[in-house]
Order: structure tokens, then C-alpha cells, then sequence
């Protein structure tokens, strides 16, 4: 299998995540949200510091859950803070700037950025046949680069990433989002042998 | 992390699952609930034995009619974790708590993990937070912020705005948009009636509003206003006081309404009303901080009324000042205003044309700068009147002859005062001048004592001459009535001849002198003028350092004028040039004919005219004074009267002729006179024969002298005079003639009798008693307008004196021929 065929596939996947991601958010704001096709690259983990430095202008918060199974890895969800103030003012109806964000604001922005990942990573190991442990993420808000340079450290062996801009249309507000879904080289290579066996078979 | 690490064996494992202030349970696949923590024991009132084993849908079934199972759900058949947070789902189990009085639903932010035991997958966690507590202080604070930000509204539409109305407007918008408020309403106070006005609202209509009454009660007017929270919901719209205010609650479905109090000058002028859906907004930091806004508002009030006092008092002040410029800038005299230092602050147009300064230069300059006076006499600077008002500290006026320099070095006599300028508390803070060119006035007054002087010497004149004349009139008379005596061929005759010249000579001589005196009609004939124009400038110039250069055409038209006032004109123009030319110089004198087409420039009529034209090489005339010349009193010499060239105007247009004037600085001056040509030819002047003739004469003269060489001529003409000494004597003569049937034949009249009636009044009464009176009118004054216009006058004939035997005989002549009795 080619590469682009590999990054189609994905495409696919993640596209159907971010989808049951919209539809779980609709019920939670109940309004519609639109999720516009999400753009995906797999990238080298070692090139993500200067991905994001060209790509992210502005860091506002920063969720992260690990989960585990037969494959695991590291998801990661970027909002910018203009992002991160119109996601706040739109579901909640508030103006809070993000170093201002209180405990019940973090707690919804935790409970969406883990429907958004659980969506992605689900809808993969679904369709691996595996079954995925979450944790709970984690919330930072007002990061800085160099916080990234040292996410980057700890990822050790994910040095396989597939990145994700996502932009949603919750109630006129658009937001945007981004995913860097992290895993080993061995595991992405799985994730793709299994889903060209799958297909081969069906 | 599996179950039994999670069992709690040992004491970290207590801590954490009752020492944290959180509730825990675990439900199985089946969502039974495994465990159930202390937390929660507290919280729902249920003992762990009394629920471990039962069914958490069945025992909460609020979880599944709220759709939240499916978190459960997700959890233990897929391990999905889930977390629900407070804002977005408020609870997952339903725990009442008790707030402030109030029994009320715990706000929870939950999750749920999945974990496995060795004995069974699918199990999950529940861990619950209580943020009853933090999310009730978070929509404190946020209400406290829209209030702030309310306040912060209001504060910078103070600063902007510009109007009572523009104020209540938006603030009543920044109470609903800004805060919240469901809507928000202003009325004003009528303190008398207490009744109130809805003036402004937003999100209820104004109109509306106006048609409920809002009326205070006297006795509960206190509290209403200055600390009122009223509950819709505890009070009904019928209510006595309240009830219009109910009616707009109900309206908006508003909860609570706040009536807030607009003070001004101590006393509530108005009040804002406030109404809210929530039914926990008001708490005592949010009143306060709405308070903040009433007085804000209260502020602002006082603001835009002292904005309109101050607009109203400078809108004033600038009516007055444009007032003052207004009269300053129309008013004829100078002014100049200065501060105390004596520094120009103000000039007016007047004061700029006569310093040449404009305001603008002028401006912090001192006054002696451009305010520069000297003594018109001697010459010296005048003493700054700045420092004389100040030192007197009242009105000060300047010496005579005081004469101010403009800026181009232009002299003007000046009167003027100044005065200190007093501030209202009586301090001076600076002077005013006012001032006024009285060059003209001084000059006419000049020209005025002049011009008295002239017509005194003309008075004088006007009798030497009428004497003169009456003395040679005598000489004349006889002098003709001798030569009739002798004959050509006589020896005597010649010496007659010469006698009779020369009086005719002085004849000339003063009519001249009378036109000098008087002007007057002018006594046209045609003349030729040629021999006139070279004597009358030799005349003038003897004994100048000037000299004469004449170029006549030798055909020149004759001209019909007044030969004695065209010398003067001449006269008066060599004067000039000679005037101009100090040292002496060349006056070139030119006469030329001249025919004159329709469409020249020139103001005349087309027709055949003579131009004389007189040329200096003097200083020339400058370009600003050529139209001044011919004004009366105009002069640029030191010694000049100013009549010359204005008599000479006066005299050109007499005879309807035009005379212009060319000039150059430096380069002489050039007059030119145009006079109507005359198609006569000059009357030859023929030795006029006596005529006689015959009848009764009636002679009135005061002069004894003239009655008699009268009665001679006449007597030798053969006719029969009679005598009067004036116009009485004449009037009563005459009647006595007529009744007597021996009439008079004709009458010759004095025109000026001295005491007495004279010729004109006489024949106005001679012509009463006889309409065909043949009256002659003889007089010494031969410019005057009755010998000109003498038929007007109801004369037949006229006489200038001095006359001759010839000239008495052909007038005779000439009245009774048309008579038929000559």
C-alpha cells in the first residue's frame, strides 16, 4: 500500500471519528454542530515542534489523554485562545479569557476534548478489533513552546503522528481545532497492516 | 488500575476514597452499585448497606430520563471514559443540598472511568465533585462583572453624551445589553404630584409604559424608592402602589424588579427601573454596584446640566462678543485696544487702514510701535498714551496737532482719546484708543477760512469792479461823446481814439476780476480765442523764471465762450505749471481744431471742437491723486488753495466742454481743454455808427456821474431823458408818465441800487403797471446772470457797463425797433 492510500484510509477513519464527535456535542450544546471535512497529515513525531511552530501561531489550551490497549499512545487537542474564548462564550454564554478560565469552565472543556479524542481513537480501534483504555485528559491552559518541546521529550517511541485540523460550527461560531494523535512506528504500521487485511477480506 | 488495588487495604487507599470530599461508587456491568462512599452517604441520606446491590437506574432514575445513561453504558461495555461537567449536564445523580435557606440540586462535575476486577470486566467508577458552591460564586461574580461593565458603559456614555435624553437612552440600553436586565425603564419625578413619567426604555415599549400610572405613595415614597426589591412573583399587578410596575413584570416575565432612585441637587428627580428573569440576580454586591450606576447617572445629570449652563452662558458670551465685534469693526472711528503692558490685543478695520498695521501684524506689538505720533508742528514724538492713561487711570485725550504715521510713512492729523479697560473687579487690564483721521476736517476748515478770505476779496472785487465800471462808463461816455464832436481828420481824434481803447482795455480788465470773484454764467460770444490763450500766459509769466512755447493751429475755430472765463481758466493752468516747474522751464501752450465722432472715449457730444492743451515739465502729478485734482480744496502744495483747477473745472463744464489731465511722476503734466467750436464766424469788429432816435427816456442810477453823462449821450442821440436815483423813484415816475399820457419810451435800470430797489426788482413792478415796458438792464457787474439771461428777468435789452454812445444807441435801437417807435 502507497502512502496516499495509507493517508486516505486514515482520512476515512477520522473523518467518522470527528463525525460521532459533532453528533455527541450536538446533543451536549443541543444545537447543531457542524464539523467541516477535517484536514489529516501524518507527520515524523521529531518534526512536530516545527509543524506546530508553523502551523499554531498561538497556543491558548492544551488537552492530552493517553490511552492504552494493543496499540497506545498519546492524543493531544490544541485550541487557540481565540478558539478556545469563542468554544468557551458559545457553549457556555460566557466571556472568560483563557488564563481567567475557572474549574467548572476546564471541566467542560476536558469533557469535550475527550469526546472529541475517545471519538478519533475509538473509531481506530474499532476498527482494529481492539479494545482501548482512555484516561481522563488533561487540561493546560496558556502553554508555551517550550512546554511543547518538552511534550515532545516525553514522547520517547510515538514517533509516528497523525494530525488533524479540525473545524467546527457550533451555534455560528467557527472553531478550529487541532488533533495530533501520537503512536510507534509499530503501531501505526499495525493499525495500517490491519485495516489493508480488513479490507483485503471484506 | 484493577479493583483490588483499588479496594482500599490500605490506608492511602481510605484517604482517597473517603478523605478527598468527593462521592465515589462503583457500579458493575449491570450498573449495580458496588460501593457506595461516606460522601455520598452524607449527601443523599443513604446508608451504604441500604443501596450496595441495587440498581443505580433503578434508585436514580433521573440518570435515564435525563439521557445520561448512555455515559454509563459507554463506560462499562466499551471502557470509554466519560466526564460530565457541571455547566453541561448540572448533575448525573440528584443530591439535594441546602443554600442559603433554599433546598436545591448539587451542581456535579462527574466521571466515569472503566476498570476491570479479576473476576469481571466492565466495571466503572463514579467519581462526583460538588461545584454547587463554585458555579453559584461564578454567576456571582459573572453578574457582578456585567454590572461593572454596566457601570464602565455608563461612565464613558457620560463623557460622550450630550443630552438628558441621550443619557436615559443609553443607559437604559447598557442596563439591558450590557447587564442583562430584561428590560430596563427611566421615568421622571414630578415631586409634587410624585407621579411618574416613563422618558426612556428599552426591551418594553415606551409608549406603553406611558399609559400606566406611575404614581408614588406619599407616605411609603421613602422606602419605595430608596430601597425597593419587589418579587413579581410574591405580589400581584393589582397591588395599590406597585401595580403598574407588576404589569411591565409580567410583561417581560421578569421575576424581580429594582426601582432606583436618580438624586440631583438632593432630591430624587427621577428613577430607573430594572427588571430580571433570574430570580437570583440581586444580591447585595449587585445592588450596590447598580447604586454605583444611579449615582453615575445622577452625575451625569449633573454634568450635561452644567455642559448646557456653560454652552448656554458661552453661547452668550459669543452673541456678546460677535456683538462687540460687530460695532467694533462698523463703528467709523479707530480703535485700538491694548494689555496692560501695553500690547496690541485688538485693532479694528479703521485702525488697520490708518496705521497700515493689520491686526495680525500688530498683535503683542507695542502700541508705540504701530500707534506712532508725533507733533503735527514740532515734529516731535508724542508721549505714549498708554503709560498716561495707566499713570491718570481715566480718559485721556491728545494734544492738537498731533499727527499719526502709518506704517507706509503716510502723515494724518489725528484726534483721538484713550481710556484704562477695567475687569469686573475694577482692576485695569488694559487701555483703549479710539482715534479718527480729521486731516480732511482740518484742511476744509483751512480751506473753509480760505474760501472766506477769497470771497471777501471777491466781495471787494465784485464792488471795485461795479465802481470801476461806473467810473468808466463815465470816462467812456464822454470820452465817445467828445470824438463825436470832432472829426477823424482832428488831432484830437486820435488821442480820443487811444482814451477810448484803453478804457475798453480796462473794461476787460474787470470782467476779469469779477469772474475771479464770483464765476458766474458765462457771457458767451464767439470769439476767437487765439490772441486770448498767448496773452493771458505771457500775463501770468512775467517775471517767472518760466517762458512760453506756443503752437496754434492758424486756422482755429472760433469758440462760443465766455473770453473773461477762459482766461482764467489759462490763467490758472500756466499758474500751476509754472507752480510745478521751481526752477523755471518750458510751458508748451497748443491749440489745435478737433472733430470729435460718436464712440470716443471721451464724454462729449460728437461735433467740431478746439483743444488747447498745456504742457509743463514739472514734478508731474502721482497716479492716486489725478482724480483728486479738480476737487474743491484739493491740494498737494503747502500753499495752495485748492480752487484753482476746480474753478476751472467748474468753468469748462459751464461752456460744456471737458478738460482731462495727463501726468507721470517726473515726467510734467498736460491739460487739455476741448471747447465746442462755434460754425459763426468772429463778428468783425466794426466802428459802430451812432444811431438816433427819439422819445422818452426814463434813466435810473444811483450814481450821479452816470445819470448825467446818460442824459448827455441820450440828448445827443436825441431823445428825451429823465431821471431816477432808484426803483422807487423810478416805479412812481413811470406812472406818472403814463397817467400824464406822456409815457416813457423805454427805461433804462440800475441792476444794484445800494439802500434802494434795484433793476430787477423795479421792472418786475414797472412790468405790473405796463406789460409792454421796454426795460434795459445796465449794470457795473457784467457776469451777472440777470444781464445773461436778461429776457428771463423781463427785460428787453441789456447794457454791461462801462457803455458807449454807440453802444447806448444801438440798444436803444434795438428795444424800440421792436416797438415800432424807433
Amino acid at each position: 500500500m502507497n502512502e496516499d492510500m495509507t493517508l486516505d484510509i486514515i482520512k476515512e477513519l477520522i473523518n467518522i471519528g470527528v463525525g460521532d464527535a459533532a453528533a455527541a456535542l450536538s446533543e451536549l450544546v443541543q444545537s447543531r454542530v457542524f464539523i467541516k471535512t477535517p484536514e489529516v497529515l501524518i507527520l515524523d513525531s521529531k518534526d512536530l515542534p516545527n509543524f506546530m511552530r508553523k502551523e499554531i501561531q498561538t497556543l491558548g489550551v492544551y488537552i492530552s489523554q493517553n490511552f492504552h490497549g494493543r496499540i497506545r499512545g498519546k492524543a493531544m487537542l490544541f485550541y487557540t485562545k481565540k478558539s478556545c474564548n469563542s468554544l468557551i462564550k458559545t457553549i457556555l454564554g460566557k466571556d472568560i479569557v483563557t488564563s481567567a478560565l475557572t474549574d467548572n469552565a476546564i471541566a467542560t472543556l476536558q469533557e469535550i476534548g475527550n469526546i472529541l479524542m475517545v471519538s478519533c481513537i475509538s473509531i481506530i480501534s474499532d476498527m482494529i478489533e481492539d479494545r482501548v483504555s482512555f484516561e481522563i485528559p488533561d487540561v493546560t491552559l496558556e502553554i508555551s513552546e517550550g512546554y511543547i518541546q518538552n511534550i515532545v521529550k516525553e514522547f520517547g517511541e510515538l514517533d509516528k503522528t497523525i494530525f488533524v485540523r479540525s473545524q467546527m460550527v457550533v451555534k455560528d461560531k467557527e472553531i478550529e481545532g487541532y488533533i495530533f494523535l501520537l503512536l510507534s512506528f509499530a503501531d501505526f504500521l499495525s493499525i495500517i497492516h490491519k485495516i489493508q487485511n480488513k479490507n483485503k477480506a471484506s | 488500575m484493577n479493583i483490588e488495588e483499588f479496594k482500599m487495604t490500605d490506608v492511602i487507599g481510605t484517604i482517597f476514597s473517603e478523605g478527598l470530599g468527593i462521592g465515589i461508587l462503583y457500579v458493575d456491568a449491570t450498573l449495580r452499585i458496588t460501593y457506595w462512599n461516606s460522601w455520598l452517604e452524607k449527601h443523599s441520606g443513604i446508608k451504604k448497606e441500604s443501596i450496595v446491590g441495587d440498581s443505580l437506574i433503578e434508585r436514580f432514575p433521573a440518570i435515564r430520563e435525563r439521557n445520561k445513561e448512555s455515559y454509563l453504558i459507554k463506560c462499562v461495555e466499551k471502557s470509554i471514559p466519560s466526564i460530565l461537567s457541571a455547566y453541561l449536564h448540572q448533575y448525573l445523580i440528584p443530591l439535594d443540598i441546602y443554600k442559603a435557606g433554599e433546598v436545591r440540586l448539587m451542581m456535579q462535575n462527574v466521571k466515569i472511568y472503566p476498570f476491570k476486577t479479576a473476576n469481571q470486566a466492565g466495571n466503572a467508577v463514579i467519581i462526583i465533585e460538588d461545584k454547587t458552591e463554585a458555579i453559584l460564586h461564578e454567576d456571582a461574580m459573572d453578574r457582578l462583572n456585567l454590572v461593572l461593565k454596566g457601570i464602565r458603559d455608563v461612565n464613558k456614555l457620560i463623557l460622550k453624551t450630550q443630552s438628558e435624553k441621550d443619557l436615559y437612552e443609553g443607559t437604559c440600553k447598557i442596563l439591558t445589553q450590557s447587564i442583562g436586565f430584561a428590560c430596563a425603564w427611566i421615568g421622571e419625578l414630578n415631586n409634587q404630584t410624585l407621579e411618574i413619567t416613563p422618558v426612556s426604555a428599552d426591551n418594553v415599549d415606551l409608549a406603553w409604559l406611558q399609559t400606566l400610572s406611575f404614581l408614588l405613595d406619599e407616605h411609603e415614597f421613602a422606602d419605595s424608592v430608596k430601597d425597593s426589591l419587589l418579587s413579581h412573583k410574591n405580589t400581584k399587578a393589582n397591588d395599590k402602589i406597585y401595580g403598574p410596575w407588576f404589569q411591565v413584570a409580567e410583561r417581560t416575565d421578569s421575576q424581580l424588579f429594582r426601582v432606583l432612585p436618580i438624586l440631583f441637587d438632593d432630591r430624587v428627580s427621577g428613577i430607573i427601573n430594572v427588571y430580571t428573569q433570574d430570580a437570583s440576580f440581586f444580591d447585595e454586591d449587585v445592588e450596590t454596584l447598580l447604586r454605583e450606576i444611579t449615582l453615575d447617572v445622577s452625575s451625569g445629570m449633573r454634568t450635561i446640566k452644567e455642559k448646557q449652563l456653560r454652552e448656554k452662558a458661552e453661547y452668550k458670551l459669543s452673541v456678546e462678543k460677535q456683538r462687540l465685534d460687530v460695532t467694533l469693526r462698523s463703528i467709523g472711528d479707530a480703535v485700538i485696544t491694548t494689555d496692560i503692558m501695553g500690547k496690541i490685543v485688538l485693532m479694528n478695520p479703521v485702525a488697520e487702514n490708518l496705521t497700515g498695521w493689520t491686526q495680525q501684524e500688530a498683535s503683542g506689538k507695542p502700541l508705540n510701535r504701530v500707534f506712532h505720533i508725533i507733533n503735527e508742528k514740532t515734529r516731535q514724538v508724542c508721549e505714549n498714551p498708554v503709560e498716561k492713561i495707566l499713570e491718570k487711570g481715566g480718559i485721556v485725550g491728545l494734544a492738537n496737532h498731533t499727527a499719526l504715521i502709518s506704517k507706509d510713512g503716510t502723515e494724518r492729523i489725528i484726534a483721538d482719546s484713550g481710556a484704562p479697560i477695567f475687569d469686573y473687579k475694577g482692576k485695569t487690564i488694559g487701555v483703549v484708543m479710539v482715534f479718527r483721521d480729521i486731516t480732511d476736517k482740518v484742511r476744509m476748515e483751512a480751506a473753509f477760512l480760505v474760501s472766506q478770505k477769497i470771497e471777501s476779496i471777491g466781495i471787494l472785487a465784485g464792488g471795485i469792479a461795479h465802481d470801476f465800471n461806473n467810473i468808466l462808463t463815465t470816462i467812456l461816455g464822454n470820452v465817445s461823446l467828445a470824438k463825436n464832436q470832432v472829426t477823424p481828420e482832428d488831432e484830437i481824434f486820435d488821442l480820443l481814439n487811444e482814451a477810448e481803447m484803453a478804457s475798453t482795455r480796462a473794461q476787460t480788465l474787470t470782467r476779469q476780476l469779477l469772474t475771479f470773484a464770483k464765476g458766474g454764467v458765462p457771457v458767451k460770444e464767439t470769439a476767437s480765442i487765439k490772441d486770448n490763450l498767448i496773452e493771458s500766459s505771457l500775463f501770468v509769466l512775467r517775471g517767472s523764471r518760466s517762458s512760453c512755447e506756443f503752437s496754434i493751429a492758424e486756422d482755429l475755430w472760433p469758440a462760443e465762450v465766455d473770453i473773461g472765463q477762459i482766461s482764467q481758466v489759462i490763467n490758472n493752468i500756466v499758474i500751476n505749471a509754472n507752480q510745478a516747474m521751481p526752477e523755471g522751464g518750458i510751458i508748451r501752450v497748443a491749440a489745435e481744431n478737433l472733430i470729435i465722432d460718436d464712440g470716443q472715449s471721451l464724454p462729449l457730444k460728437s461735433g467740431r471742437y478746439i483743444r488747447i492743451s498745456i504742457k509743463d515739465q514739472g514734478v508731474g502729478i502721482a497716479e492716486k491723486h489725478l482724480l483728486n485734482i479738480f476737487d474743491p480744496y484739493f491740494t498737494t502744495k503747502n500753499a495752495g488753495s485748492g480752487l484753482g483747477l476746480a474753478t476751472t473745472y467748474s468753468i469748462i463744464k459751464r461752456h460744456d466742454g471737458h478738460i482731462t489731465v495727463e501726468s507721470q511722476l517726473g515726467h510734467g503734466t498736460t491739460l487739455h481743454i476741448y471747447l465746442h467750436a462755434s460754425e459763426k464766424a468772429v463778428p468783425e469788429k466794426k466802428e459802430v455808427k451812432l444811431i438816433k432816435g427819439q422819445g422818452r427816456i426814463l434813466v435810473m442810477d444811483d450814481v450821479a456821474a452816470l445819470r448825467k453823462i446818460a442824459g448827455r449821450i441820450l440828448e445827443k442821440l436825441g431823445y428825451e431823458p429823465e431821471f431816477a436815483k432808484n426803483g422807487a423813484e423810478a416805479i412812481r415816475m413811470y406812472k406818472e408818465a403814463q397817467a400824464s399820457e406822456k409815457p416813457y419810451h423805454a427805461v433804462i435800470l440800475d441792476l444794484t441800487i445800494p439802500g434802494g430797489m434795484g433793476g430787477k426788482d423795479a421792472v418786475n413792478k414797472l412790468l405790473e403797471i405796463d406789460p409792454e415796458v421796454r426795460a434795459i438792464v445796465s449794470s457795473g457787474y457784467s457776469d451777472d446772470p440777470v444781464l445773461s439771461n436778461f429776457q428771463e428777468y423781463g427785460f428787453k435789452g441789456m447794457m454791461p457797463k462801462p457803455f458807449t454812445s454807440q453802444s447806448l444807441s444801438k440798444v436803444l435801437h434795438d428795444v424800440l425797433k421792436e416797438k415800432g417807435e424807433d
